[in-house]
């Protein structure tokens, strides 16, 4: 198997400074790839596609009825980022988020950010993750964000930019788990010698964050992992976090507010739980609060909340910030908050809501990629220049009925990476969610992440709930040697 | 700390794999006896439904009970809730269920047997090896996941709810086999005692996997020493009386040695167990027993969910 005739295009490329000639830190992969039987990769692929059935991680699609059980396509190619490179980016992620939890926290107090013009008022007001409940409320060592799954693409230079910011309930993390343990077995020799950096003590860094923030004065705090159950799509992601940290996984009928606790119900009665890390939107949360035909969450949990018996993972009201207007604001956040200048650009956005946005926006559909602010997924968004003339059309209706709702950025030319077609490579483009954990007083960030890509040939969609596929993805130290393996 | 609704399914899970290897046992035995009957007598395959207690439902879907009507009703039906096919389904998806709490080698046992009979091949010339065939894999491969749960899981709560679990249903499994036999294979009381009797009562030890230490035992075939050994005996994985003290041990685990209402159920059917002999089981009526034996299985069943699982019972508890 070799790479001869891939084309790098006019992209950057993962794995290639141009064709034929590997970058440094993917040298020995290339290597490893190239000495294989002939249809050696191949297997490997096949083998890993089939673990992962014999596992039980598939996922369904919203839409679809019972009984579409897939697995999310795995590519055998790893994208390999560089060490140093990469503790820039952690550096970044780790500025960000702490300066978007000192946000959230500032909106539910004293609001100062607005107080001294940075933002202006309606940022809030209007954002759908806003909750007026939380106001005035302090979780655990001032987190509300604890786990947040921040998106990264590359344009053409290879330069990091943050696409969104996934505050709320963020998932995929446990592919990149399995898809390490997948390419351990894979590519054994290539990864002893490659000195990849380990993702594999992920769910104790969860766990020990969790523990870290549970209500004051519990020295062995009880956690759970709140599911909406097996026909979610994330269910196996759920079902595996919990397995690996030790924590309870419990569905919404489990739960039970008895006036001071939420209690779980187990064989021997009632169980108080101290910390959930819920997997539910908050509108689930608490039926009593927010929607009452909510079967996913449980009465009195916003109670618990409030009174500081239970700690919330991420924080109710933490959707505040997941917000694609409210992201054009994180830069001058950084700046307000802790003073520094942002490490990680943004994507430059317009915001619709300005008439003279709205204008360049309309004018420019063609050119343009147009989010609805607070959707996720990739759900209602417009990549103008893959649009029809009449998909363009519609969308300016909704645009021009709810400006708010939208923003709009410059199609980026995502790098790409090399991903196993038939019996060849081809570049297909990529972006990145790296896990921040956040604690209060420091972050931990996964190394890497989950390299998500677009496996139609030109296509930008990398969500798996439309067609993306996922690569595991090394963060390599040193440059690594040369020689074959 | 297990949760009420993980101890239900662990319970029910371990419940329908049992019951899915038992009536392999049952229809691979009933082959293989009906293989040898004399060329003259009819081929019985209606005792096999009654086993499971469906034979209404089996009756107005297909009718006759030929072989190939049993065959497929017991072992392909997609909605006979406990047609082999069914049973396995339904633990796959409990087990998907609480991923959590299953570990992984399980699960993928669990996961490919669930899919093993749906996914088999159907065709007609072939479809006596088939079902014979996967008869035998799916005895094997309940047994392997039995290795497993043995090998894998703590001795907490969950592996004494599993262990629960199976117990019952193989306790419960085993009165009905004895009871079809006893009352449909020979409803002509004048062949008691014929060769034909007794390739019957060599057929249901077989089905137990117990025939051969039978025969090294107790000698030759008597339908006295047969209910000794799979209703009394207190050493042999089949029999009742081993079933229901088995289950009783799991559930003073459970509690750490505190009794409960299932517990005074099913230890009292234990001790009256312990104190009858065969004879008097037979001259007080077989089915009079078994049809209490039943109900007071039954009975320890419901007690397991009002102690453990009910949520009102559980809320109230605190």
């Amino acid at each position: 198997m070799t790479f001869e005739g891939y084309e790098t295009d006019k992209f950057y490329d993962e794995l290639f400074e141009k064709p034929g000639l590997p970058r440094g830190s993917a040298q020995l992969l290339v290597n490893a790839i190239e000495n294989l039987p002939q249809g050696g990769l191949r297997t490997r692929q096949e083998a890993s596609e089939r673990a992962m059935h014999s596992m039980g991680i598939t996922f369904n699609v919203y839409g679809s009825g019972e009984g579409t059980e897939r697995t999310i396509p795995f590519d055998i190619v790893p994208r390999i980022i560089e060490g140093n490179e990469w503790n820039v980016v952690e550096a970044g992620l780790k500025q960000r988020i702490k300066a978007v939890n000192r946000f959230i926290d500032d909106i539910y107090h004293d609001r100062e950010i607005i107080a001294d013009g940075v933002v202006p008022e309606w940022l809030f007001t209007s954002s759908k993750g806003y909750l007026p409940q939380c106001q005035g409320l302090n979780p655990p060592k001032g987190v509300w964000a604890h786990v947040t799954g921040t998106d990264l693409v590359r344009d053409d230079n290879g330069t990091f930019f943050v696409l969104e910011d996934n505050l709320r309930v963020p998932s995929g993390v446990s592919y990149v788990l399995l898809n390490r343990t997948l390419m351990k077995r894979n590519f054994p020799e290539v990864f002893h010698r490659s000195r990849v950096r380990r993702v594999v003590d992920y769910p104790d860094q969860f766990m020990k964050m969790l523990h870290h923030v549970a209500p004051e004065g519990i020295e062995r705090p009880t956690v759970a992992v709140l599911t909406p159950g097996v026909y979610n799509s994330a269910y196996f992601e759920h079902a595996f976090l919990a397995q690996q940290m030790g924590a309870l996984l419990v569905e919404g009928h489990d739960l039970v507010y008895d006036g001071k606790y939420v209690c779980a119900r187990t064989v021997e009665g009632l169980v108080r739980i101290d910390v959930i890390y819920r997997r539910i939107d908050d509108e689930f949360l608490d039926p009593e609060v927010f929607r009452g035909d909510s079967r996913l969450g449980c009465a009195g949990m916003m109670k618990a909340f409030r009174e500081g018996t239970l700690t919330i993972a991420n924080a109710p009201g933490t959707g505040v910030a997941d917000d694609k207007v409210v992201y054009a604001f994180v830069p001058e956040m950084i700046k307000y908050y802790l003073g520094e200048e942002a490490l990680l650009p943004n994507v430059p956005t317009h915001l619709c809501c300005d008439d003279e946005a709205l204008e360049y926006t309309l004018d420019n559909l063609d050119k343009l990629v147009v989010k609805p602010a607070s959707e996720s997924g990739g759900y209602g968004m417009l990549i103008g220049p893959k649009a029809s003339p009449k998909e363009r059309s519609e969308f300016a209706k909704s645009l021009r009925a709810d400006p708010r709702n939208y923003i709009s950025q410059p199609t980026l030319s995502l790098s790409r990476a090399p991903v196993l077609t038939d019996d060849h490579f081809e570049g297909r483009h990529v972006d990145l969610r790296p896990f921040i954990l956040h604690r209060g007083d420091d972050s931990y960030v996964l190394p890497g992440g989950l390299t998500r890509v677009a496996l139609r040939k030109g296509s930008l969609v990398v969500n798996s709930s439309q067609g993306g596929g996922t690569k595991d993805t090394w963060v390599v130290d040193e440059a690594a040697g040369t020689e074959a393996v | 700390m297990l949760l009420s609704r993980v101890a239900d399914n662990i319970y029910w899970m371990s419940r329908y794999i049992e019951r899915a290897s038992n009536i392999a046992r049952f229809l691979e035995v009933s082959y293989l006896l009906n293989l040898d009957q004399p060329e003259s007598a009819e081929e019985q395959w209606a005792p096999l439904i009654e086993i499971t207690g469906d034979i209404k439902l089996f009756k107005a879907r297909y009718g006759e009970a030929s072989r190939e009507n049993v065959m497929h009703f017991l072992m392909f039906n997609p909605e006979y809730p406990n047609s082999i096919a069914c049973c396995l389904g339904t633990a796959r998806n409990i087990a998907k269920g609480m991923r959590e709490t299953v570990s992984n080698d399980m699960f993928r046992e669990i996961n490919a047997l669930g899919k093993l009979v749906p996914a088999a091949t159907r065709e007609k010339a072939n479809f006596h090896t088939k079902v014979f065939e996967l008869c035998r894999e799916v005895k094997r491969d309940a047994m392997l996941i039995e290795a497993m749960a043995s090998e894998t899981i703590e001795r907490g709560q969950g592996y004494h709810f599993w262990r629960v679990g199976r117990y019952l249903e193989r306790a419960d499994k085993t009165s009905r086999l004895l009871h079809v036999k006893y009352f449909h294979l020979l409803p002509d009381l004048s062949e008691v005692g014929t060769p034909l009797d007794d390739l019957q009562w060599a057929a249901l030890l077989e089905s137990l996997d117990v025939r051969e230490t039978y025969t090294r035992t107790k000698g030759l075939i008597s339908p006295e020493k047969v209910i000794e050994m799979i209703v009394l005996d207190r050493g042999f994985p089949r029999a009742i009386l081993f079933c229901l003290e088995a289950a009783l041990e799991s559930l003073y685990r459970i509690t750490r040695d505190e009794p409960s209402r299932p517990h005074e159920i099913l230890e009292k059917l234990c001790t009256d167990l312990k104190e009858m002999t065969a004879a008097e089981i037979i001259d007080n009526g077989m089915n009079e027993f078994i049809d209490e034996l039943q109900i007071e299985i039954n009975n320890v069943n419901n007690a397991i969910y009002e102690q453990f699982i009910s949520p009102k019972a559980v809320t109230a508890g605190a």
